[in-house]
């Protein structure tokens, strides 16, 4: 474990909705930390909260208890107006640049709108640096001065992370970022990312439910299961000795694009449980091959493992 | 045996007038072939715009103007659909031939209850009393994997999930028993345990029976885990086709090479390039030699000026390229 401050920790981070008599149980207790420029995968099937944790790092929702600290400022309660003097170092990439980019405006003043509200910059200086940025993604000049319906989804996702990296953030939070691309275009941006990584120190949270993306990219994992980590460890933690029968599904439910490998699967039995209402005990425990009846009666938190920092909540392991 | 589908040399254009009334054609499909034999699971695959979805179109006949077929055939099981009236087709799109799209809630008709649509579904087919037709519908739904069958008769479309509804819509395609089930992108959206149990249904309904599937699909994981056979289409045209365990361990096409490579993320996270960053060739102004030249690492002289035609290579697989 990384013995310096996280740049990010969040601790028992509970997000309930209410409406209509009733209540979505969408984050229940999870605790995170990155460190600076750590890459950090956060993986789970729809609904288990992946989302919902992504926006309350970026307080786009208010943790209904917990806590998040950034850089050392304990943000959870923190309003729109004082959050606003910490979104230059805490940017957000979203899963479709379609519906997160506005249309009417060119893809160069796109670019420019952060430099615009969060530095000092005179108008010239903007636009070389709105230059330097597009060459940093990749993007041809041309594409500057075109609308956001001229581009194709794989030139709009890099102006987006042009768009995400020019207030020069510590934290880059990516909701999804390539699942609507093509393989080509999906492969492109991950080689984009991970050297981005590198030149900057950038940390990053990668939401996904493409563990192969995450396997690419990500220096640690976290397993997400009905609004609970129930899994964290390093990559190779994950992806080669995981614990977790949850986990383990996952990654025997991944297809290999070699028809050479057959992996062996492990069953996975019904349907999810509804966040509205939430089994006492392990979410998993209804669909789980291995579960006995204890799962089902107590919680169990997430337990350090031997092996570095990997830790699983499951009381058979 | 005879082959359950047979495409030969499929042409889809279309054709539109720009401001000034001239006429513009954008030349879709370039000549499609596709062979399905009984008991097999066909993969199409290629990337957004290569044709798969259209191909899908003009196999059924359900082009919309401006798109036009303007050459090739369809065989269904030695029968050719593309010379069928639009009443001889209708026997057979939900009957002999079952369909799954993508998206389960524009298949559904969310006006109808599940065990409705697809009592009514059997009865507009054959001559079926509701009794029977219902109980067909029940042991249907069952097959699929929805839990309580009986109850999810009296469920709207809106009151699924998006793996129970993709599970009725499966249940909607097969319940006329038909010899061809054509998949568009069946699993896209799905989370991977969902994806598997839906994926091992179409394997069940296929192996070992007289039927055949076609999964389109841009997940070569898909394809190499599920199907026997590929057809990988870049541009309109299907360039390299034959059995999986060949084309994806061996490809011959510098395309189908390129596309397995950015199938290899970690590879390509860690800069190495699979394909040069230039978008597909406009379908308005195709180049004259092969359509994937531009792009193309092994490019000679020759590939920008003659299209390369079909070479059988050796274990049945078939390419397009003037070097493979």
């Amino acid at each position: 474990m990384n013995t310096s401050e996280p740049l990010l920790s969040v601790r028992d981070a509970v997000k309930h909705f209410r409406g209509g008599g009733r209540t979505v149980h969408a984050l229940n207790g999870v605790s995170l930390s990155i460190a600076p420029g750590e890459s950090v995968g956060l993986v789970g099937e729809s609904g288990s909260g992946k989302t919902t944790l992504g926006r309350l790092i970026l307080r786009l929702e208010q943790a209904t208890s917990g806590s998040v600290v950034f850089d050392g400022h304990d943000v959870t309660t923190w309003r729109e107006g004082r959050m606003r003097r910490l979104r230059p170092s805490v940017q957000m990439v979203f899963q479709s640049p379609y519906a997160s980019l506005n249309p009417r405006m060119k893809i160069g003043a796109l670019i420019e709108e952060p430099l615009k509200l969060h530095t000092a910059l005179s108008k010239e200086d903007r636009k070389k640096e709105v230059r330097a940025l597009a060459s940093r993604v990749a993007l041809s000049e041309v594409l500057l001065e075109r609308h956001v319906n001229q581009a194709s989804g794989g030139q709009l996702q890099r102006a987006s992370i042009a768009r995400a990296i020019a207030t020069k953030p510590k934290l880059l939070v990516l909701d999804e970022p390539t699942s609507s691309l093509d393989l080509s275009v999906r492969a492109e941006i991950l080689s984009l990312l991970s050297s981005l990584k590198e030149e900057h120190g950038m940390a990053m949270l990668f939401i996904s439910h493409d563990l192969d993306t995450v396997h690419a990219i990500c220096d640690r994992v976290c397993v997400m299961y009905l609004g609970r980590i129930v899994e964290t460890g390093s990559r190779d933690a994950i992806f080669r000795a995981p614990l977790h029968p949850y986990t383990r599904t996952l990654l025997s439910a991944q297809l290999s694009a070699d028809p050479r490998v057959r992996r062996e699967r492990m069953p996975i039995l019904g349907e999810p449980p509804s966040p509205l209402r939430l089994p006492p005990g392990c979410g998993f425990a209804a669909r789980c091959p291995i579960a006995e009846p204890a799962c089902t009666t107590k919680a169990i938190a997430l337990t350090a493992k031997a092996e570095g920092d990997h830790a699983v909540a499951c009381i058979k392991t | 045996m005879t082959d359950i589908l047979k495409v030969r040399g499929l042409r889809t254009h279309f054709i539109s007038r720009n401001a000034v009334n001239e006429i513009r054609t954008a030349r879709a499909l370039n000549g499609v072939d596709l062979t399905l034999p009984p008991g097999r699971i066909l993969g199409v695959v290629g990337e957004t715009g290569a044709g798969k979805s259209l191909t899908v179109q003009t196999i059924l006949g359900t082009l919309k103007a401006p798109a036009e077929r303007v050459a090739g055939e369809v065989e269904l099981m030695g029968q050719r659909l593309d010379t069928m009236s639009e009443a001889e087709l209708n026997r057979h799109r939900g009957a002999t031939i079952g369909l799954v799209v993508q998206s389960p809630v524009t298949s559904l008709d969310p006006r109808v209850r599940v065990g409705d649509q697809l009592v009514r579904l059997q009865r507009a087919h054959r001559d079926i009393s509701r009794a029977d037709a219902r109980a067909r519908a029940i042991d249907m739904l069952k097959r699929v994997g929805v839990p309580s069958p009986q109850d999810r008769m009296k469920t709207w479309p809106h009151e699924l999930s998006g793996g129970m509804a993709q599970r009725v819509v499966i249940a909607m395609a097969l319940i006329n028993d038909p010899v061809l089930l054509i998949a568009d992108e069946p699993t896209t959206g799905l989370d991977v345990t969902v994806q598997a149990q839906i994926l091992d249904l179409i394997r069940d309904l296929v192996k070992g029976t007289d039927r055949g599937a076609i999964i389109v699909t841009h997940d070569l994981g898909v394809v190499a885990q599920y199907c026997e056979h590929v057809a990988v289409m870049y541009s309109g045209v299907v360039v390299e086709q034959g059995p999986v365990g060949e084309v994806f361990v061996a490809p011959r096409h510098p395309y189908t090479a390129a596309l397995l490579a950015a199938a290899d993320l970690a590879a390509a996270a860690s800069g190495q390039r699979s394909l040069p960053p230039s978008t597909p060739p406009n379908l308005y102004d195709l180049p004259s030699g092969c359509l994937f030249a531009p792009r193309c690492p092994k490019v000679q002289p020759v590939c920008a000026t003659e299209p390369p035609v079909k070479i059988s290579q050796p274990a049945q697989v078939e390419t397009r390229c003037h070097f493979a």
